[in-house]
């Protein structure tokens, strides 16, 4: 569960890096680019847990 | 970075040689094994067929391109025949495309390193280290890869044909015969099954408004094309002396295994410890192009204000998918069945039609003025 907990580390590093850009491009009315940029966020996020999770536990 | 900024100009010869090692990587994966099972003895022939066939269509969409598209990217022609919507979904298509060819890559590129050099290092630290360099890369852009690959390209010829040539103790002739292998019907099958290796017709809708000289593309993708088809058949012939047709079906890392072989002595022996480095540095600059190409499309058709912020969140999604599969086998396989037997309906088929449709409507369109 630890080492899990630690490989995680990067993918939620990446996700807060993208959703920040995400925040970004919904300030400037990109409203499009925003979307896909959470979009992308939640499933590198999700797809990156799940091969993490089997590998790990 | 500005989308304008994006578009780096790039050289010619450059280009020739991201190109080139972008489709002789291949080498290095399971396509020489194959192209042994599919033509057997003919097994050189494949990618001579597959790069005509390339060449052809190549010349094909540079010529509409550079006729009705001047200066514009496949995702700016979608957008421009078919509206924004289209060119979102044809992004999406590509990207995901590029995502999951880097993924493929990437797995079999970590367990060669394991099997060979690192046995006790975890995949997961392979795999992030590969990600890292891969994103480093791709971070600089397109011109920072073609100089990377202008780079590496002349390395990369020298160990193909150096390890082709130290083999030729072990070279038996007769191997290659029967001439036509499974016969010419089967050769021609599979020289377009598997011609999806040669995804320069997609990069070159990627790149072109990138070239330095738009009109030198032609001489780049021809010149391109048969160095790489060329490079690979060699090697597949070396291959197809050194072990026997049915063998040389079931070799898990074909180059690897040929590396192995070189014996020239006691002292030149057991070369696969200096080769893997030239490989693996090979190996991810073809994945930094497959990524960067993916942050791109992605970019223009979501209309994003720079590439760079995909990069990493492309990065982790194809380190990810590239665990996946449970082990080698699996990943070979699921790389043979949707990456190159179907691959080339995203490769050829889609940038083709998109770029001939456009044409059609745009002519039409000419000629609705006229007659106005």
């Amino acid at each position: 569960m630890l080492k899990f907990s630690l490989a995680m580390l990067v993918p939620l590093g990446v996700l807060i890096y993208t959703v920040q850009f995400g925040r970004w491009m919904q300030k400037k009315r990109l409203i499009l680019g925003a979307v896909s940029a959470y979009v992308l966020a939640a499933v590198s996020l999700l797809l990156s847990g799940a091969v993490l999770w089997q590998i790990f536990t | 970075m500005s989308q304008e900024e994006a578009k780096s100009k790039v050289g010619a010869k450059e280009l020739v040689a991201m190109l080139t090692l972008f489709t002789s990587v291949n080498v290095f994966l399971n396509y020489p094994q194959i192209v042994a099972r599919s033509a057997m003895e003919a097994a050189w022939m494949e990618p001579i067929g597959s790069g005509i066939l390339t060449i052809v269509l190549f010349l094909v969409v540079e010529w509409l391109l550079s006729k009705y598209f001047p200066g514009l990217d496949i995702v700016e022609v979608a957008k421009e025949t078919f509206g924004s919507f289209a060119a979102t979904l044809v992004a999406i298509i590509f990207g995901v495309y590029f995502v999951s060819m880097t993924a493929s890559i990437m797995r079999q590129f970590m367990e060669n390193v394991m099997t060979s050099v690192l046995p006790g290092t975890p995949i997961s630290v392979i795999g992030l280290l590969f990600i890292v360099s891969i994103g480093y890369i791709a971070y600089h852009g397109l011109e920072g890869i073609a100089r990377t690959a202008y780079f590496v390209l002349p390395i990369l010829i020298i160990g193909i044909l150096g390890i082709c040539l130290l083999t030729m103790n072990w070279w038996e002739p007769s191997e290659l015969f029967p001439f036509w292998g499974t016969g010419v019907s089967q050769i021609a099958l599979g020289s377009l099954r598997y011609s999806s290796i040669f995804a320069n017709v997609l990069l070159l809708t990627i790149i072109y408004p990138s070239a330095h000289d738009p009109k030198a593309l032609r001489k780049v993708g021809v010149t391109s094309i048969a160095l790489s088809a060329l490079l690979l058949s060699g090697f597949c012939a070396a291959y197809g002396m050194v072990f026997p047709a049915v063998e040389a079906g079931n070799v898990l890392f074909p180059l690897y295994q040929l590396a192995r072989m070189v014996y020239l002595g006691h002292f030149v022996q057991n070369l696969e410890s200096v080769l893997i480095f030239m490989w693996v540095t090979a190996a991810v600059i073809k994945m930094a192009i497959t990524l960067w190409a993916a942050a791109y499309l992605f970019n223009g058709g979501f209309r994003w204000p720079t590439f760079r912020p995909a990069i990493p969140v492309l990065g982790v999604s194809c380190f990810a998918l590239s665990l996946v599969p449970s082990n080698v086998l699996e990943a070979e396989k699921w790389q043979e069945i949707y990456l190159l037997s179907w691959g080339w309906i995203i490769v050829f088929g889609l940038p083709l039609a998109i770029v001939v449709m456009g044409s059609i409507l745009k002519t039409r369109k000419r000629g609705k003025l006229r007659h106005a």
